[in-house]
């Protein structure tokens, strides 16, 4: 009859937390405490090192970002006024995983503009080049029919998927020296740095559970 | 718990809300997409002296809520300032949302959001 009595009144107590048993054993309790702090000492352990790793990457993005920047000469603006509304994404995200550790990785098509940017600005050396990808799967999936372009200009005009031509053929060298630093924070810090931004949420998560059960003892 | 798989495959693009230059280079990296007439949606906003903030609350709603196909969202930090309640109470688990620096505001860690809540975590 005592122990009937006695479980509703202990019944919160082992329900609210898993760990306790009954409540009574004092040296379980410290043995699952240090136990406890140490899980909590190696999560941290982990964070300050995910944490680390987000520092590096947002150093290395500032300093990609930073030797993008394009130093215009000729007063002409490279801006919006020149973005192609018709413009579809060549470099596209794939998230992989599970929800709560998410990787993110960038991927591009071959005829995405690169890193290695070509260099030939004759409007003669580009035709040749292109004339290969004219009838690539990717060139027509991203182009619609547009009756509005007449042939002449739409088959020269969109035959590269590369948005350094909304800005004509002869551009700056340092419009293709933006291109290509921005490809580089594109490709790497940037899917890194995501990816480890859900690390660490993940991790604080897994840290404020910890905490709490801690207080809970 | 955890939302399905396809809640999250079908997030393919990156989206942007930053100045001309940064989105200029982003999108000559091949990020820029609008979707198909009639709602050409596009996928980055250009903001400058005289965009409201209120325009920029709106793109961040449309990225992060309306839209299914944005994984990341990179917004400029000094953009993020403009709307920083809105960026530090962002708790959904897609997109990813990334302050990165731009050309005239290098990168800041006493605004980044992430670093705040570390400090949060540690100041306890």
């Amino acid at each position: 009859m005592t122990d009937v009595q006695a479980s509703p009144a202990l019944a919160p107590h082992t329900i609210a937390d898993g760990h306790l048993r009954a409540g009574t054993a004092t040296g379980a309790d410290a043995s699952d405490r240090d136990a406890l702090v140490e899980q909590l000492d190696s999560l941290l352990e982990r964070y300050l090192n995910t944490l680390d790793m987000y520092e590096k990457a947002q150093q290395m993005l500032t300093s990609i970002l930073s030797s993008a920047n394009f130093n215009n000469r000729s007063g002409l603006r490279y801006g919006q006024d020149h973005y192609d509304e018709r413009m579809q994404a060549t470099r596209t995200i794939t998230v992989a995983g599970e929800e709560s550790k998410a990787a993110f990785s960038v991927s591009a098509p071959k005829d995405a503009p690169t890193t290695s940017t070509v260099t030939k600005d004759s409007p003669s050396a580009n035709a040749t080049e292109e004339s290969p990808t004219g009838d690539s799967p990717q060139e027509s999936a991203t182009e619609p029919e547009d009756p509005k372009v007449n042939n002449a200009s739409s088959s020269d005009r969109y035959s590269s998927t590369d948005p350094l031509r909304w800005f004509g053929i002869l551009v700056p060298p340092a419009l293709r020296q933006a291109q290509s630093s921005f490809v580089a924070a594109v490709e790497e810090p940037i899917p890194e740095i995501a990816t480890l931004i859900k690390d660490l949420r993940k991790q604080e998560i897994d840290i404020g559970r910890l905490r709490k059960q801690l207080k809970k003892l | 718990m955890a939302a399905p798989v396809s809640a999250y495959k079908d997030r393919q693009f990156l989206a942007v809300i930053g100045d001309e230059d940064t989105v200029t280079g982003l999108l000559l990296a091949g990020i820029g997409h609008v979707s198909p007439p009639p709602d050409s949606q596009k996928n980055f906003l250009v903001v400058n002296a005289k965009t409201e903030n209120a325009e920029i609350e709106a793109a961040f709603d449309k990225y992060t809520d309306e839209r299914k196909d944005i994984a990341i969202l990179l917004i400029n930090q000094h953009i993020a300032d403009r709307i920083r309640h809105r960026v530090e109470t962002y708790t959904a688990a897609f997109p990813s949302l990334l302050e990165i620096p731009s050309k005239d505001h290098p990168y800041d860690p006493e605004k980044d959001s992430v670093l705040k809540r570390v400090r949060r975590l540690f100041g306890e």
